[in-house]
């Protein structure tokens, strides 16, 4: 649909706009079509060709439109509607996102320097020999991050941490087939990430769920009765969603090794222990990383994301080409690994997001690292030292790691939701946590305070989730119907769900 | 908003005087001094209901008209009900209603009045319970009266849910005997959700069949499937391409129905000369979780240890509010022996350890 919508955009409004703003439309949709049925970008040197364009195929005439107004604005108003637009957003820059799960840090503005640095401004089609303080960089980075995890080699492609779980998967899929061995299994507790599951089972394997004991651990009585010559794998995130170390984790590596299988490592919530404990020495065979949490790149929006995949020796043949190598001269793009399971991403992966991730390695340096993991910790014992008393919280006897899940479950008594207090936190100028996951903790609110977070900033925000929990029995109609402050009030998922506006049309 | 809307008077009665059940015992019951439970919390559920668009077609007296009279909706009685109610005019009035094109039935009720109004408008309009029963084991019904409203008020989409009932004769004696009476729509409200959900799958019942299809073709030819009854399982029995039972237990094999709704002899017959791998594919009954012994007694223990492999399948929706699965097979040893952790198949790809106990 937006494509299409784009390509009427453009057909009609094309005499308006210059060159320069269409060509802008066309690559980002690439939607350009030329007499010829499928629809390409256009060559640079068919430009002077008169432009045709042609509707998709399957859009019905019913909901196709044959001309479309588009308002006509000046650049100031332009420039005043996103200005206005940013004005009224929130993010890290603007207060606290303990957006659990998420390691949702400060982003030190001197790594957009470094990554805006004129030297980065590299084809990756140049020759090796022309761009190798390029390479040198990425080599660097992954020697890094093979040090800090304990991992044999790293691939830089994957561009989240989503698609390095998925590369992993790939490669653990790959390893058996070469083996023959048919392995279909791959185990993950409920308390795991959602992707998880989903990128074992895009890799081709079947998915089998484990339930957590009930102080949040992974089950050993329950994961030695799982195991089996069909297992090919155990995901696990450590420390858990529940900010809970594995203590049992060498045991856990034990019986999914002796079972035949590999063992993997989500590295989302490396923020907790970094520093502290490498995967590697955990026993983990291989892992992704997310460079937008653990090592301060930004995420989303402000991204683009970057989820490295590290291996042990026995998996290295395994990984995307071309890996980056130095033979003691020069830095090169080796394509000699035997079983590759071919490319993830074009060319070498997010580039600037590793430019950015290497500048924050060295800034902090091994001392800063350690002090990543010291801190997080901290903060959210802290929290949960300030919290527990009014937002119940399971085996407070257990010390968290980088983030901590409360439950809003007393609170449900008032008829007050976890997702009611998060709208209310927004009244009090503060971004709500994840609420509602890991789905094992009811009326779930799951807190990061991250390490960038000063004591002061953490009481102001345990403060106004200690003033929301009096208001709840006082008055609970006031966090039912919250927020009040913002510049839009309760949005009404159920209208937006019956009554889809999926277009702009002139008028409204 | 054009609501049908149902009282069972009867419904609960026998709850607090300790009859497990009100069908056939609503004399017994009224003279132990049952209250009127159905009533109170009818009207608690109606007075939950924000908004004004909702306009309720209903029934006479008891059965309706007293309740929404203490109301400010608007309301149209379309069936006299007589002064003594029973199950019969529970479902004239769902068929009136049905008629009239409602959008939803709300009932009052237990299960019994469930399966009655599901035997009388089967899946052609959604359909919503105030649980006011003795047995409220279907999941047809909003958790309490007072959330009611909320459903009524912000459901998008329906979903298919099995109606259960217990035999009360039998479970006045102390024996507890469930089965599937039938399928309704029923209206789902949006939850709260999170990015990060672990299964998401829109269409669980059609993956599951289309794993059970996909893995039959591996399986080869020279394979008995013993498939119990349910709506998940009816999925399976619908994507083999064999004219199934949604309440009874059908065996197939090389594509084709070899029995269907077959009691035990016949699947014992059955098994009597045949040597090649047998398969029984069952669905746990919804938040009770047994997958022996309740609705499929015809799958008796002999049948059970003759099988080389036994499926459980149930959408992540059902395992959600089933917390352990049970076996009673009748057979003590064999229960003993199924017990431990089973994987349950709850997607193509995904499957979740369940303990049986």
């Amino acid at each position: 649909m937006v494509s299409f919508d784009f390509i009427l955009f453009a057909e009609t409004r094309k005499k308006y706009f210059s060159k320069y703003f269409i060509s802008i439309y066309y690559k980002i949709n690439g939607i350009m079509a030329d007499k010829n049925e499928n629809f390409d970008f256009r060559l640079i040197f068919e430009k002077s060709k008169k432009n045709t364009f042609k509707r998709c195929q399957d859009i019905p005439e019913t909901i196709a439109r044959s001309t479309l107004d588009i308002p006509e604005l000046s650049e100031p108003e332009v420039i005043r509607h996103y200005t206005n637009l940013s004005k009224i957003n929130f993010g890290v820059d603007t207060g606290m996102y303990p957006l659990g799960s998420c390691t949702m840090k400060y982003n030190p503005r001197f790594t957009e320097y470094l990554a805006a640095h004129e030297q980065n401004m590299v084809h990756p089609y140049q020759d090796e020999s022309t761009v190798q303080g390029s390479l040198k960089i990425i080599y660097m980075l992954k020697r890094y991050l093979m040090n800090i995890c304990g991992m044999d080699d790293f691939s830089l492609q994957p561009a989240a941490g989503a698609q390095g779980e998925f590369t992993a998967m790939a490669m653990i899929k790959a390893y058996f087939e070469r083996k023959n061995d048919e392995r279909n299994e791959v185990i993950v507790p409920d308390s795991a990430h959602g992707t998880n599951p989903k990128s074992a089972a895009m890799a081709g394997f079947d998915v089998v769920e484990i339930p957590s004991d009930e102080r949040g651990y992974v089950s050993i009585e329950i994961l030695r009765s799982v195991v089996s010559e069909k297992t090919a794998a155990l995901m696990l995130t450590n420390p858990s969603t529940l900010g809970i170390f594995e203590k049992d984790i060498l045991e856990i590596a034990e019986i999914v090794h002796k079972a035949g299988g590999l063992f993997f490592y989500d590295g989302a919530n490396l923020n907790g222990i970094i520093g502290r404990v490498r995967p590697g020495d955990m026993g983990f065979d291989c892992m992704s990383l997310n460079l937008h949490k653990t090592f301060s790149v930004p995420h989303g929006g402000g991204g683009p994301g970057s989820g490295p995949t590290g291996v042990k020796k026995h998996l290295a043949d395994f990984l995307p080409v071309p890996v980056i190598e130095y033979d003691g001269k020069k830095y090169y793009l080796d394509y000699d690994r035997p079983h590759t399971i071919g490319k993830v991403h074009q060319f070498h992966g997010n580039y600037p997001s590793m430019v950015k991730a290497l500048g924050y390695i060295l800034r902090l340096g091994s001392v800063g690292l350690k002090r990543i993991s010291e801190f997080s910790v901290l903060n959210s014992n802290y929290a949960v030292s300030r919290l527990s008393k009014m937002y119940e919280i399971k085996n407070p006897d257990i010390p968290r790691k980088h983030e901590a899940v409360f439950s809003a479950a007393q609170q449900k008594k008032y008829e007050v939701t976890a997702f009611d207090i998060a709208k209310r936190l927004m009244d009090y100028g503060v971004h709500p946590p994840t609420i509602y996951f890991p789905l094992i903790v009811k009326e779930a609110l799951m807190i990061e305070p991250t390490e960038t977070e000063s004591k002061e900033s953490i009481d102001r925000y345990c403060d106004a989730l200690i003033r929301i929990n009096d208001e709840i029995k006082k008055d609970p109609e006031i966090v039912k119907t919250a927020p009040h402050t913002t510049v839009v009030g309760r949005l009404d998922d159920v209208f937006a769900a019956r009554k889809m506006i999926l277009r702009w049309s002139p008028g409204r | 908003m054009k609501i049908g809307f149902i009282i069972n008077p009867v419904a609960g009665l026998g709850g607090k005087v300790g009859l497990k059940g009100t069908d056939n015992m609503a004399d017994l019951a009224a003279r132990l001094g049952g209250e009127p439970v159905s009533l109170v919390r009818a009207e608690q559920a109606l007075q939950s209901i924000d908004g004004n668009d909702m306009f309720f077609l209903t029934c006479s007296g008891e059965m309706g008209e007293d309740v929404l009279r203490k109301t400010r909706f608007r309301f149209e009685v379309i069936y006299e009900a007589p002064e003594k109610t029973t199950a019969e005019d529970t479902k004239r009035a769902a068929r009136k209603m049905l008629e009239s094109g409602c959008d939803l039935l709300l009932f009052s009720g237990g299960d019994g009045t469930a399966s009655d109004i599901v035997s009388a408008v089967d899946k052609k309009i959604p359909i919503l319970g105030i649980p006011a029963g003795v047995k409220i084991f279907s999941p047809v019904f909003c958790v309490t009266p007072g959330e009611c409203g909320r459903i009524v008020s912000t459901f998008t989409e329906t979903s298919l849910r099995e109606v259960l009932d217990i035999d009360e004769e039998a479970y006045r004696e102390n024996e507890l005997n469930i089965s599937i009476k039938g399928e309704a729509v029923v209206p789902v409200s949006p939850e709260v959700q999170s990015g990060k959900t672990i299964s998401g799958s829109v269409d669980a019942q059609k993956e599951i069949a289309e794993r059970i299809i996909d893995d039959s073709r591996s399986e080869g030819k020279d394979v008995l499937y013993i498939i119990g009854p349910g709506t998940t399982t009816m999925e399976v029995k619908k994507r083999f391409g064999i004219d199934g039972t949604l309440l009874g237990v059908d065996s197939v094999k090389d594509g084709k129905i070899i029995k269907k709704d077959a009691n035990e002899k016949h699947l014992l017959d059955a098994l009597k000369e045949f040597e090649g791998k047998v398969v029984i594919i069952v669905s746990p009954i919804g938040s009770q979780g047994f997958i022996f012994g309740r609705g499929n007694q015809q799958i008796g223990p002999e049948i059970i240890r003759r099988a080389d492999e036994i499926k459980v399948i149930a959408s992540p929706e059902k395992l959600e509010s089933t917390p352990d699965l049970h076996a009673d097979t009748g057979d003590p040893e064999l229960d003993k022996k199924l017990r431990g952790y089973i994987k349950v198949l709850s997607g193509y790809h995904d499957f979740k350890l369940m303990k049986v106990v």
